[in-house]
């Protein structure tokens, strides 16, 4: 299979079937952890998303799943803007982050329920391509956009 | 078993979003039935047909919906939502690419596609934006 754009060093830009794979492992993951009983689980999702964003592709275990094993047997999807994705993943990160503290303060439901709308939002993007986080991305930046053309400088 | 009602809610209010997306996507399609001309640079009185294609950088699906009506010569007339934002409020454009086939003269909307372009599709729009018609 020849890619268009190489995963690891095009970074402007994603396979946007990487972030549903991505959706898919925590929002699962992180159900499993609930139906187990395993807060320790969130905390490794929370580490796992945050080493991605900051050390890159290379070390976020579900996109070496897409890009080393998944891409090379289906094809490449189609390309998109990776800051919205990403800007989703932050979000992730906030509240998976938040869910593990609370586990460690002792407010057990809190984590469960910040941890269950990670979950949630997850699964919903992996399934159907709605990223909620993608989506406040494109709001803000339109937000911004038309101050812009408001106020022009 | 308490754990596991609370996982199967979980599945369902992930397939409630998925039901009211999905309903939400086909509402703002169907929902352009009309653009003004005027808003895309056109005089008022303007005649005949245009595509018009609402898309976004890296939206590999607008390049090829662009490369089709290009090679079939259509006046087409290709609008970047992430610059005109203002325009992308003003029809409430969520997702490109959009195209829509658009009389001139009163603004209606013919036909609009969205995603991947399909043989059968390219060869609607083109059929009804040839200056034949």
């Amino acid at each position: 299979m020849k890619r268009t754009v190489d995963p690891y060093n095009d970074l402007t830009v994603i396979d946007d079937r990487a972030p549903r794979t991505n959706q898919a492992f925590i929002g699962s993951l992180a159900l499993v952890a609930y139906l187990a009983d395993w807060p320790w689980l969130v905390g490794i999702l929370a580490l796992q998303l945050a080493v991605g964003l900051t050390l890159g592709r290379r070390f976020c275990l579900p996109c070496l799943l897409y890009f080393e094993f998944l891409q090379p047997r289906i094809g490449e999807g189609r390309i998109e803007d990776s800051r919205p994705p990403r800007f989703a993943n932050m979000i992730g990160v906030a509240f998976l982050g938040a869910s593990t503290l609370a586990f460690i303060v002792g407010l057990s439901t809190v984590g469960w329920i910040l941890a269950l709308i990670v979950s949630a939002l997850a699964l919903l993007a992996a399934s159907t391509g709605l990223c909620v986080g993608c989506e406040a991305y494109l709001w803000i930046a339109r937000v911004r956009g038309l101050t812009v053309d408001r106020h022009p400088a | 078993m308490d754990r596991v009602g609370i996982v199967v809610g979980v599945l369902v209010v992930v397939a409630i979003g998925w039901m009211l997306y999905k309903r939400s996507r086909v509402a703002v399609a169907a929902g352009i039935d009309r653009v003004n001309p005027a808003d895309f640079g056109f005089e008022p009185g303007a005649e005949g047909r245009t595509a018009l294609l609402f898309s976004s950088p890296y939206c590999r699906a607008c390049a090829h919906w662009r490369e089709a009506l290009e090679q079939s010569g259509v006046a087409l007339l290709t609008v970047d939502v992430s610059v005109r934002g203002d325009l992308a409020n003003r029809y409430k454009i969520r997702s490109t690419p959009l195209v829509l086939a658009v009389a001139l003269h009163n603004g209606v909307v013919l036909a609009h596609y969205t995603d991947e372009p399909k043989p059968e599709e390219v060869e609607h729009m083109v059929s009804l934006l040839s200056p034949a018609l």
